[in-house]
């Protein structure tokens, strides 16, 4: 079977349709990505865009490398940063970077679809009080089921970045879990 | 597998999207690959001025810059 790099390969030399099959792959894993920070209806209206954002970044896309996921993760991260950023309005925010910070915070979404257990909601709480940065390489890692070096490819840092960071996103966790921390 | 791993995940569930909406999101990739065959440029060259535009990362390595 052909990797996603040969196929992205292959549609940047005269095959653009081959492009289609790493659609086909990975929408399930992109729409949930979408979904998990943004909700369903979200992720129905941005799926669309980042076909079309990463097609037209094929050209530079590494054949290199097999698995096209992480790079398409990082394209739906910046898709729904430009929705979030539209949905609230840039007019309101003068500080780009605590905009950006904002605009990255999936737990809004995510409180309203907890069950009633309160461990779940120990554990949002815990997740939600995370630095931006450590929850990001903790959700790619338990959500989407990367490697600490795929979610660094995501996010643009070093691998060793992105296992510190998970490091010290479990640690918090596992302090905020009495039984956890018992065990 | 510890269990706050377990009960991040299920923090993650999602439902399975509904095949229209993949269809629909298929449609966009379509309308594009059938303006790049119909470009100037030829078939399966990205035209120049829309790799300017687009800042999609091209390796993996490094993540997509901010649009």
């Amino acid at each position: 079977m052909d990797t996603d790099g040969t196929l992205i390969e292959r549609s940047c030399r005269g095959r653009p349709d081959a492009f289609a099959e790493v659609v086909s792959r990975h929408e399930i894993a992109v729409h949930a990505f979408l979904a998990r920070r943004a909700g369903a209806q979200a992720a129905a209206d941005l799926l669309g865009e980042v076909w079309v954002r990463a097609f037209g970044g094929r050209g530079g896309y590494d054949p290199a490398y097999p698995d096209a996921r992480p790079w398409l993760y990082g394209i739906a991260r910046n898709v729904l940063r430009s929705h979030w950023r539209a949905s609230r309005g840039a007019s309101h925010v003068t500080a780009e970077s605590a905009l950006a910070e904002a605009a990255t915070d999936p737990w809004e979404a995510v409180t309203g679809r907890l069950d009633s257990a309160a461990r779940l909601r120990v554990l949002a709480a815990a997740v939600r009080a995370l630095p931006a940065a450590e929850r990001d390489v903790l959700l790619l890692v338990a959500w989407e089921q990367l490697t600490p070096a795929q979610a660094a490819a995501v996010l643009g840092i070093p691998p060793g970045t992105a296992r510190s960071r998970l490091h010290r996103a479990r640690a918090v966790l596992r302090l905020a879990d009495p039984v956890e921390e018992d065990a | 597998m510890t269990r706050d791993w377990t009960d991040l995940e299920l923090l993650g569930r999602v439902s399975a999207p509904d095949p229209a909406v993949l269809e629909a999101a298929r449609e966009q990739l379509w309308a594009e690959v059938a303006r790049e065959m119909l470009s100037p440029a030829g078939p399966g060259e990205v035209p120049r001025s829309r790799r300017a535009v687009r800042r999609d990362p091209g390796r993996p390595r490094q993540a997509e810059a901010d649009p």
